[in-house]
Parts: structure tokens; C-alpha cells; sequence
């Protein structure tokens, strides 16, 4: 066993690289999994959006305003600066800013049409929303004071009024909603197969790389020990470093989320993930076949792992991808290792059928085949031209 | 002699093919995943679409009053405020389920809105904001309802002048357009990832730093010995490290602009010099890091590497909301860090133009870069080593 033995030795030079990446991945798994809470009761409730606000009237009518979008939003009172404004818009700390011009109470008495200014984000949700609920205000407030109210009481009598209206919504629950007490659990296996690749394959292609090294390669091949029982010895050292990497992982998860981990979901989680490995061994062996030095290796990772993680909807969901990229990304493991994550997870709306995720294994395993074979022939090619 | 000592740089430089990788075919990579990422995730998830519902009622007991609001609300032209679907409960309960629409008004006397129970991760979906969008409405209507029974009732000569303001549904705000970009913030990630490519084109400079000193090349110890001028020398190679970086970035920008089509909303001299600004801190900043002390070159690119990376997240080429974030706890890390000086030029370019702020970005990273230069130059001039 000394090949393998070699192996172990040399995998032993990766593993601060790769604790590396076990940590940042844990971390970034642990602050999901917090992030995610539990389900709540079934009532509706409006999204509460970030107004800033600048009052430049004082008055009553444009304090009661005020008042009314702070019983449903989070209001910051701001003064006229046109870059904070802007920058506040642009980072989307704010998501609307609502100018009450001086003035403002007297034109509404009056009954003039426009009565404040604002500043949007073009075209977008939460300005129609605001919008909407700015002009219900004022709406019902005009209608008071047609009505001959004193401002005083209108204002009384539109907040009411309106407050009176807020019971004539019902939630609908979905009979096969998914739980989201599981999300933190959904989380973590989106982003495992960045993780396990990029620690594949900046763990085992250096490893791999040192024994196609021509030299040492040639000095391996004259000795006592068969052609065979190298290959197999590195294929055993390959199994082993990459099932350790891929049970740290889900052991990980165990300490994360605990029994959750080992329900039906969970299960299919855990199986989906293990197709991962051989996906990184493969893309592992054909790297290391061309003995790249080890600075292009990072290269390669890189282009890899992030290429696939873009196109597959690891770190953008794929109901967010265009249809153009998606097409694309059918041709990659990844995409249909994302597709189970997210019926098992409830992610993209579609409802879990077992015929589904097992065809999506399939597809796995049949991306699987294609890599190792084209591994192999890249082998066989490269021993050919070696020996002649 | 500059000539000579320009010109080797430049073969030097572009014969690195793993320098030349990360300047200028990672950006153009990321760059790419960033577009097929990011290119659907305004329009999918910010921009305002017409909000499908669906109807239902019995025959004879519709409320004609909200059907005459939803007729109205759904011919306007352009964007219509919703798309209607009059059915019947049970099939309308399938189209919530399926999401094909997102809420059922029940119209008869009551008007009720019924929407799909929500995950807590859903909390600040695009669903949830048009649920909301579909709940103001609502209470628009109803409240108007409410306020025109009780005025009719208290004040009967009033409700000509009720239904007439009722009828004309008045928009009181006015929208202000304080610039020209439409402020999406997806393009904030592009500034972020030029500002990495800036900070990238440290990595030649470093080599620049080590190949002068002789305790850390062969090549430092040949040219210590030569009686050429360090000053001129290093300068010849500053000044070619600069171009040749500037030149791939300029590659890069046009990829961006050309290629992928981003916006920047601004002119393209003005995005180059930036970067080309840009540059020169990067270059300085290499020349710096391989300037201090005895550490290796596997050391200092590592600090390189890390001080960038760490530069980059800060200033939010990962978490678009991190330079935010920062600002609100520490902003004097933002006032030094040399991403954000980057990406707020282009991002002062793209709204606001050329101003106060842009020059005062500009100014800093010359600053930054001459305090770099300085500092690396006091290092390693008049050098001598011990004769052994």
C-alpha cells in the first residue's frame, strides 16, 4: 500500500486549504440556518418597506401622513440631500422617499391635485405600493373633507376608517406547502456542491497531479508495483478523501440541524449530495491528467466552480435565471443536483414526486458516466503518447 | 536603459500567462456569470408586472361597484394594475395554488381578498409585495365604500360632490427625477468587480518589488550588481506594469460594455480613466506588499490575495448590501478602502456625474498610491547586503 500511503501524505499538505473552506462554508450555513425562522400562524401580513421621509410643511395634515405610513412601515426622517437620497435609493436602504412640501396642509384644504413630491426607484413593487396606499390615505381624508369634517376630525376619521378595513383578508394554506423549518437544511445542501468541488478539486487534483507528474511517474512505472495496483491504490485513496470530505459535511449538518436532518426530506437531501462526489473526482481526474502546476489548478477551480455555481442556480435561484441560461445549464451536473434540491425544498413551487427526483438522479448519474469516460480516454491517450 | 527596462517588463508581463489570467480573464469570466446570473433578477424580482387575480362571485350578487374598479384597473394602457380572472372558487383556489394568480377577490356584497399562506422566507418576495399591492387596494375600495355610506347617511346633499371625487381616482404625488439612471443596483456589482480587477493588477507589481531585491531573487541579485540606476529602473517597470495592466482592463471594460451590454450610464473615457486611476493604486499597492521585509513570494502574494479579496467583500462584490453595512458601523473603513473609492467614482459617474465627490475619490486613490510608492521604494532603496 505504499501508493497509497504516498497519497495519504501528500493529501496531508491540503488540509489547512481545506479546513479553509469547511469553516467559511459552515459559518455561512450556520448564519442561513439562523436566519430562517419557524412558521407562524396564517394571518396576512403586508411587507413592511423602509420610507424616508422629509416633512418640510410641520403641519398637522402632514404629521397625521406621517403617523399613518409609520403604523405600517419603517419611516426615517430625513432632510433634503440629493446624493443621500440617491445613495439611499441605489443600495436599496430605503426603498421610497415621500417629500410633504411646505404647503402641503393648504393645498389639500384647498382641494388642489398634487400635493406632495417623491422619489422612486423607476417602475418598481414597492413604489406602486406605496403609491397605493399614500392615495388611499389621502383619498378617504378628501372624502371627509367634502363632507364638510374640520381637518381635525377627518384625520380621526380616516385613520378609523381605514383601520376598520384591514380584517377583510384570509390566508389560503396550501395543502402541500412545505415547511419552512427546514429551510436552514435546504440552505446548506444549495451550496454544498460549490463547497465539495472547490475542495475536491483544490484538495485531490494537486494530489493526483503529483503522480502524473512525468518523472514521477516514470520512476513509479519501473518499479516492483503493477500498473494496476497503483491505479487502484489511488482510485481507494481518491474514495477515501472525498467520502471523509463529503461525511465531515453531513456530519456538520447532523450537529447543525439534529434529528431534522433524518427525516424524509432530510434523507433525500443527504442522497442528492452524494452524487456530488464522483461529479469532483471526475472533473478531478481529467484536470490532473494534464499535470497542471499548481497556481493553475486555482485557476481552473475557479472558472469550474463558480462557472457551474452561476449557471445552476446555486447562488442565484434558478426560477431567477433567464430561460436562455437555463437551457445551458440543463448540460451541467449541477443543474440537476439544484432541480432535487428544490423539490425536495419547495423552492421553485413544484410539488415532490419521487419518479421526478429519481430521474433527476439519473441524469446525474448519466453526467457521471460521461466525465469519467472522458477521463479515461484523456488517460489512455496521454499513457499511449507517453510510452511511444 | 528606461526603454530597455520597459520594454523586458512588458514581455515579462505578458509571458506570465497566470498573472494574465487573473487581470484579464477573470473579471471577464466572473463578469460573465455575473451577467447570465444577474441579467433577469431586476426584472424578475423588482420591476413592477401586471398583478394577476382572479373573481369570483355568483350570478346576480356581484358587487358592480368593484367590478367596475377592476374593469378600469385592468384596461389602462401600458402596465395595467391587474390582470382579471373571472371563475369559480374552486378553480380559482387551483390558480392560487399554482401561482398563476396572486390573490381571489370575492365580490359579492362583502368584498374579501383571499392570498396564499407565505414562509417566513418569503416574508419580502416579490408574492408578498403584490399580496400587499392587492391588500391596499382593497382597503382603498372598501374604506371609499365605507366613507360614502356614512357621509350619504350624516349629509345627503354632499354625495354628488363624494361621487365625483370618488370617480375620478386622483394620483396626489409627484414623481421627481433627480437623475438620469434608472438606479439598479445590480450594476454596483460590475463597479465592484473592475475595482477587483484594479486591485488584481497588484500581482505583477509585486513581482516588480521582488525581482529588485536581491536576498529574494536571482534575478534582484543580477541587477543589484549592474550599475544601473534603481530608480530608473523600477520606474521603467512601474510605468510598463501600469500600461500593460491598464491595457487589460480596458479590455475587460469593453467586454463588459460591448459584449454583455452593461450599462454604465456614463461615458466610456471617463470609465476608463477611472480605471485607469484604479491602476495605478493597484500597481502601487503590489509594489508595496513586495517591498515589506524578507517574507517569500508564496507569503506576500497570500497577503495579496487575502487584502484584496477582503477589500472586495467589504465594498459588496458578494453581499451587495456589505458597503452599506459597513457605513453604518465603520465608516472610516470605507473612506480607506480602495474597492469602495473605486466603485463609488463609477457609481458617483453613473448618477450624479462628474463632481465633488468623483474628484474626491480620485484624489484619495492617488493618495493611497503615493503614500504605497513612497513607502515601498523608502524600503527597498540603498539596500546592501553583506559580502559572504
Amino acid at each position: 500500500m505504499q501508493v497509497f500511503k504516498a497519497f495519504l501524505k501528500t493529501a496531508r499538505k491540503s488540509m489547512p486549504h481545506n479546513l479553509m473552506y469547511f469553516f467559511i462554508f459552515s459559518g455561512i450555513a450556520l448564519a442561513l440556518s439562523f436566519s430562517s425562522k419557524n412558521p407562524e400562524d396564517p394571518i396576512f401580513q403586508s411587507v413592511e418597506l423602509d420610507i424616508g421621509i422629509i416633512d418640510q410643511d410641520h403641519s398637522t395634515a402632514s404629521k397625521a401622513l406621517s403617523q399613518y405610513l409609520n403604523t405600517m412601515h419603517q419611516l426615517s426622517l430625513m432632510t433634503y440631500d440629493k446624493e443621500a437620497i440617491l445613495d439611499q435609493l441605489f443600495f436599496r436602504n430605503l426603498d421610497y422617499i415621500l417629500i410633504l412640501p411646505e404647503g402641503f396642509e393648504t393645498r389639500l384644504l384647498l382641494g388642489e391635485e398634487t400635493l406632495f413630491e417623491t422619489v422612486q426607484i423607476p417602475g418598481v413593487y414597492s413604489s406602486a405600493f406605496v403609491d397605493e396606499q399614500i392615495n388611499a390615505y389621502l383619498n378617504t381624508l378628501k372624502l371627509y373633507l367634502t363632507a364638510d369634517y374640520s381637518l381635525n376630525d377627518a384625520i380621526n376619521q380616516t385613520a378609523d376608517t381605514l383601520s376598520q378595513t384591514s380584517n377583510h383578508v384570509r390566508v389560503l394554506e396550501l395543502d402541500d406547502k412545505k415547511s419552512s423549518s427546514m429551510n436552514g437544511i435546504y440552505y446548506y445542501y444549495q451550496y454544498l456542491p460549490y463547497v465539495i468541488m472547490s475542495i475536491i478539486l483544490c484538495g485531490l487534483t494537486p494530489i493526483l497531479t503529483t503522480f502524473w507528474e512525468p518523472n514521477l511517474s516514470k520512476r513509479i512505472s519501473c518499479s516492483s508495483t503493477s500498473a494496476l495496483s497503483r491505479n487502484l491504490q489511488l482510485a481507494f485513496g481518491s474514495i477515501v478523501y472525498c467520502f471523509g470530505i463529503w461525511l465531515l459535511f453531513i456530519l456538520t449538518s447532523c450537529i447543525f440541524y439534529g434529528s431534522e436532518l433524518f427525516t424524509e426530506n432530510g434523507l433525500l437531501c443527504i442522497g442528492n449530495s452524494f452524487f456530488l462526489l464522483p461529479v469532483g473526482v471526475g472533473v478531478s481526474l481529467i484536470i490532473s491528467s494534464f499535470a497542471p502546476p499548481s497556481n493553475r489548478i486555482n485557476m481552473y477551480n475557479n472558472i469550474i466552480t463558480l462557472g457551474m455555481s452561476f449557471l445552476c442556480g446555486i447562488f442565484v435561484p434558478q426560477q431567477l435565471l433567464g430561460e436562455q441560461v437555463l437551457s445551458v445549464s440543463k448540460f451541467l451536473p449541477f443543474y440537476w443536483y439544484i432541480k432535487n434540491n428544490n423539490l425536495i425544498s419547495g423552492f421553485s413551487g413544484e410539488t415532490f414526486q419521487m419518479e421526478t427526483y429519481q430521474k433527476n438522479i439519473g441524469i446525474q448519474a448519466l453526467f457521471i458516466a460521461a466525465i469519467f469516460a472522458v477521463a479515461l480516454v484523456i488517460s489512455k491517450y496521454k499513457s499511449e503518447r507517453h510510452s511511444t | 536603459m528606461f526603454l530597455h527596462e520597459f520594454v523586458y517588463e512588458l514581455k515579462r508581463v505578458l509571458r506570465q500567462k497566470e498573472e494574465l489570467f487573473w487581470v484579464l480573464l477573470f473579471p471577464m469570466i466572473l463578469g460573465t456569470m455575473f451577467h447570465f446570473a444577474f441579467s433577469n433578477l431586476s426584472n424578475s424580482t423588482e420591476i413592477f408586472h401586471t398583478i394577476p387575480v382572479a373573481v369570483c362571485a355568483e350570478e346576480k350578487k356581484e358587487n358592480q361597484a368593484f367590478f367596475q374598479v377592476l374593469d378600469a384597473l385592468s384596461q389602462t394602457k401600458d402596465t395595467p394594475f391587474l390582470s382579471v380572472t373571472r371563475t369559480d372558487w374552486e378553480t380559482a383556489k387551483q390558480l392560487l395554488k399554482d401561482n398563476s394568480v396572486r390573490g381571489i377577490f370575492f365580490a359579492e356584497e362583502n368584498v374579501t381578498l383571499t392570498c396564499a399562506s407565505l414562509d417566513s422566507s418569503d416574508v419580502n418576495s416579490t408574492l408578498a409585495i403584490e399580496q400587499s399591492i392587492l391588500e391596499a387596494f382593497l382597503k382603498e375600495f372598501l374604506s371609499n365604500n365605507t366613507v360614502f355610506t356614512k357621509i350619504v347617511s350624516q349629509n345627503p346633499e354632499k354625495m354628488n360632490d363624494i361621487l365625483s371625487l370618488m370617480d375620478n381616482r386622483n394620483i396626489y404625488g409627484k414623481q421627481l427625477t433627480l437623475t438620469e439612471s434608472n438606479l439598479d443596483n445590480v450594476v454596483q456589482y460590475y463597479f465592484n468587480l473592475i475595482a477587483m480587477a484594479c486591485l488584481f493588477t497588484s500581482f505583477p507589481a509585486l513581482q516588480i518589488a521582488l525581482k529588485n531585491q536581491a536576498n529574494l531573487s536571482a534575478l534582484g541579485a543580477r541587477k543589484s550588481i549592474s550599475p544601473n540606476s534603481k530608480a530608473i529602473s523600477v520606474a521603467a517597470q512601474l510605468l510598463s506594469c501600469i500600461l500593460s495592466q491598464f491595457f487589460c482592463l480596458t479590455v475587460n471594460v469593453l467586454y463588459l460594455i460591448y459584449i454583455l451590454k452593461v450599462d454604465f450610464q456614463t461615458s466610456l473615457f471617463m470609465i476608463l480613466f477611472t480605471c485607469f486611476i484604479g491602476c495605478i493604486m493597484g500597481v502601487s499597492f503590489g509594489y508595496f506588499i513586495g517591498a515589506i521585509g524578507q517574507l517569500s513570494e508564496g507569503t506576500k502574494m497570500g497577503i495579496l490575495i487575502c487584502t484584496s479579496m477582503l477589500c472586495c467583500f467589504l465594498s459588496g462584490l458578494m453581499i451587495n448590501t456589505m458597503r452599506s453595512l459597513v457605513k453604518s458601523i465603520c465608516p472610516f473603513i470605507n473612506v480607506i478602502n480602495p474597492t469602495v473609492r473605486i466603485s463609488d467614482s463609477f457609481l458617483t459617474l453613473s448618477i450624479y456625474g462628474i463632481n465633488e465627490r468623483y474628484f474626491q475619490n480620485l484624489f484619495a486613490l492617488l493618495l493611497i498610491s503615493v503614500i504605497f510608492i513612497s513607502a515601498g521604494c523608502l524600503m527597498i532603496r540603498r539596500k546592501t547586503y553583506a559580502s559572504l
